[in-house]
């Protein structure tokens, strides 16, 4: 019984972590609240975010501001077409130590931090797109032969712009699939410009509060692949992405026109997880219908790879995945 | 926490129960809505169909396969379970709490955030009454049912269908089979009661033509080949019997007859125990009282003994003998001949009925009747009118006309006694004469007399009272 007071206590404090992030982020960033939402989702998965939106929307100040409130270190990487990855992952320098003899001293790059925003990750070319995805994906980088080991909690936020495509470099399917979730940014709405004016031209307010720091993000990590998840919400989910391929036994009439590849495993187990995730910080014990649809489209619109048709047609991604959440059965 | 659990156990136990009436309701109102839906546009052509299979047989028929194929791919399964707690989470907001709690009650380790979840799930169900949230609602056959019963029923009433030959037929044999076996009962009754040994057997064989043919081992036509080959055997019956020895031939009527043979048992019970030794000894006197008030008996022995007074004890004995063996004779005569006269009959009208048959039934009849003929076979045929099951009654002969009826009354304290009479069915008049019933009481008086019953004193007084009413009569 005591255990059980100890767990309910612990739903409760992390409901009210995320509500204290979000009112904290709330002061820095106008709007987004959805964003937010899925950016800390996947900071609890230990997944990593693609967002994607036009210049201008506060991609680097929502990155920034979550690193400040969870007092974690933050770092940016501008992707450019001439970016090395040494220039990500750091390199050997040759340096003398106190003998005077000469050694090579490891000189860390950008991605030793616990919160980096790779900004227009497309710009650059692939070679330094794999590594940093290889550190995404192992969470360690290999220099000189020797392995170093990033900080956890270990965070990207790659961001890149769906209008300005010339002299990119579009990451291939196999490499998006390693990004947790897809985020996109919009346009604010009238209110949130105004208020957005307001923040930025007025005299500076008090620095961000810091709410939750490393070690409760590696915890709550703990705490979200304990939440039960019924095999029924579990079925749900793995229908939905059985829905998205069109060759699928269950496939959606729209997926077999418009899509070409459907979402790889990964996307039920970032669906899945993702979801367990939104239950804990809603400080509930178990995973609902509603947390998988929630957490739906981020998990899997840059799982599903359309075909020429849906690119004539301009049919996207989120209009398939809504057509197959409208029309997934719950319960069979 | 074993509060909570139980309460989740419970709950869920009810609604699963409750939805698995509910279930069962609707899949018997399906039944029967379809069940009734078919056999409604089965009426039409429920002629073709055997006579045993009547519209509600049919009607239950399918219901029995309804309900059975309804039953079984409605069949409760794990799905349905499964999705009947979504509902209740997703009716009560409880964001698949109860379905979760669900499948943990299913496991035997359970993690503390598992209990968790059960104990939410504990306290958001206590208060709630599944029979409450989860209402009966009725489908559209539901309300449909109703109306289609009633045409059903109306149908079946006004016997909306065709009338096809082969079902007319077979209405028929088995009216005649009735008829027939119904016949044979009464004969054998009777022969049993007055012991006519050849009528017993006829009427044997004739309930078991009448098993075979009710049971469909004999068709029709083989009934009606059999029902004249019968009457042609019992004509000959009746003519060999003929031939023998007959005391009274002038007597054909059945009553009279019962009336003698009543009057035979009622002198010789009057006679002495011991027989005479001797022959030509007289008659006492009161002997030959008791035989005046016997008017049939009292008939014959006047034909044979024309001088009473020169008739001995031992000659009248041997007469009464006789006379005996011939009445009952010639009762079995006239009883075969009763039976000739109707199986013949019978023969006819099931005859007529087939034709009847064939003709409502659009077909053409093997041979063709004169139009005497089709009149008599349309007054006996079955279905002239809708559901005129009571003239198909009518149309065959009348078995009953000469039988002797019984007329029933208490003669003394404790004892009834029957005076069998010779009328006309009820409503038409009686054909039995004044002096028959006299004579009848007469008979029954000297039976009463011949017993101790009566003390001694009061037998000649009893005995003058009844030869006084014969008198009065013949003085008027």
């Amino acid at each position: 019984m005591e255990a059980l007071e100890e767990i309910q206590e612990r739903m409760t404090g992390c409901r009210r972590a995320f509500e204290e992030l979000k009112a904290e982020m709330g002061r820095a960033v106008v709007g987004h609240e959805d964003l937010i939402e899925h950016v800390f989702i996947a900071l609890v998965c230990g997944g990593h975010c693609l967002l994607e939106g036009v210049p201008g929307l506060g991609k680097t100040l929502m990155v920034r501001s979550l690193g400040e409130i969870l007092n974690l270190s933050f770092s940016r990487i501008q992707f450019t077409p001439d970016l090395m990855p040494a220039d990500i992952t750091g390199t050997n320098i040759l340096t003398e130590d106190g003998l005077g003899k000469k050694v090579f001293d490891f000189q860390r790059g950008p991605i030793f931090a616990h919160v980096v925003l790779a900004d227009e990750i497309n710009r650059a070319t692939p070679k330094t797109q794999s590594a940093l995805l290889e550190a995404m994906q192992e969470q360690s980088v290999t220099v000189g032969g020797k392995l170093h080991r990033l900080e956890s909690p270990f965070m990207v936020l790659a961001t890149q712009n769906p209008i300005e495509m010339e002299g990119t470099y579009p990451l291939p399917e196999a490499q998006i699939d390693r990004f947790f979730f897809k985020l996109l940014l919009r346009y604010p709405s009238h209110a949130e410009l105004a208020r957005i004016a307001d923040l930025t031209t007025a005299a500076p307010s008090l620095p961000l509060r810091e709410v939750l720091d490393g070690e409760s993000v590696l915890r709550i990590r703990r705490w979200v692949r304990e939440v039960p998840i019924a095999e029924a919400v579990k079925d749900f989910a793995v229908r939905l992405v059985l829905s998205t391929h069109p060759q699928g036994e269950n496939s959606l009439p729209m997926a077999q026109k418009y899509i070409q590849y459907g979402s790889s495993p990964r996307g039920l187990q970032s669906l899945i997880l993702a979801a367990k995730a939104r239950a804990l910080l809603s400080g509930r014990p178990n995973v609902s219908f509603e947390d998988i649809r929630a957490v739906a489209l981020p998990s899997l619109r840059h799982r599903v790879i359309l075909n020429l048709e849906a690119d004539a047609g301009g049919v996207s991604a989120e209009t398939v995945l809504a057509e197959a959440l409208e029309r997934v059965a719950e319960v069979l | 926490m074993i509060e909570q659990e139980q309460t989740v156990r419970q709950k869920i136990s009810d609604l699963l129960g409750w939805e698995w009436t509910k279930r069962r309701e609707k899949t018997l109102i399906s039944s029967l809505f379809y069940a009734l839906l078919v056999s409604s546009f089965l009426l039409p052509a429920q002629g073709w169909l055997p006579l045993w299979l009547s519209p509600f047989s049919v009607l239950l028929l399918f219901f029995v396969i309804f309900s059975a194929f309804f039953f079984l791919s409605r069949r409760w399964s794990e799905s349905d379970s499964r999705r009947t707690v979504w509902l209740l989470d997703d009716q009560l907001h409880l964001a698949a709490r109860t379905l979760t709690a669900r499948e943990i009650l299913g496991r035997e380790s359970r993690a503390p955030t598992e209990l968790l979840v059960l104990r939410e799930a504990g306290d958001r169900l206590k208060s709630v009454e599944p029979k409450r949230l989860f209402k009966r609602s009725y489908s559209w056959d539901f309300f449909l049912t109703p109306t289609i019963l009633v045409f059903w029923f109306l149908a079946v009433w006004f016997d909306v269908g065709v009338h096809t030959g082969h079902r007319l037929e077979e209405s028929g044999r088995l009216s005649t089979g009735r008829k027939l076996k119904a016949f044979s009962g009464e004969i054998q009754q009777r022969s049993k009661t007055q012991g006519l040994t050849e009528s017993l057997k006829v009427a044997e064989n004739m309930e078991s033509l009448a098993e075979k043919n009710l049971q469909g081992q004999l068709s029709e036509k083989a009934l009606n080949e059999n029902l004249t080959g019968m009457a042609g055997k019992v004509g000959e019956m009746i003519s060999q019997s003929a031939q023998g020895p007959g005391i009274s031939p002038t007597r054909t009527n059945q009553g009279e007859l019962v009336d003698l043979r009543s009057e035979i048992d009622a002198f010789k019970r009057a006679l002495p125990v011991q027989p005479p030794r001797q022959a030509g000894t007289g008659l006492e006197p009161d002997l030959l009282g008791r035989l005046a008030a016997l008017p049939h008996l009292s008939g014959e022995v006047e034909n044979r003994f024309p001088e009473a007074d020169k008739m001995g004890e031992k000659e009248l004995r041997d007469f009464l003998e006789q006379l005996d063996r011939s009445v009952r004779a010639q009762m079995d005569r006239l009883t075969l001949s009763e039976i000739q006269q109707y199986l013949e009959e019978l023969a006819q009208a099931a005859e007529g009925e087939t034709l009847e048959s064939m003709r409502q039934a659009g077909r053409e009849a093997p041979g063709k009747l004169s139009e005497g003929e089709k009149a008599d076979a349309r007054g006996s045929a079955v279905g002239t009118e809708p559901g005129s099951k009571e003239e198909r009654e009518q149309a065959l002969p009348s078995f009953q006309a000469q039988a002797p009826r019984q007329l029933k009354g208490r003669l003394a304290e404790g004892k009834s006694r029957s005076l069998p009479l010779n009328i006309e069915a009820p409503g038409g008049k009686s054909k039995v004469s004044e002096e028959e019933v006299i004579a009848n009481y007469r008979r029954q008086a000297e039976e009463d007399l011949a017993s101790e019953k009566i003390p001694e004193g009061l037998k000649d007084t009893i005995r003058k009272y009844f030869l006084s009413l014969g008198k009065a009569e013949k003085q008027k």
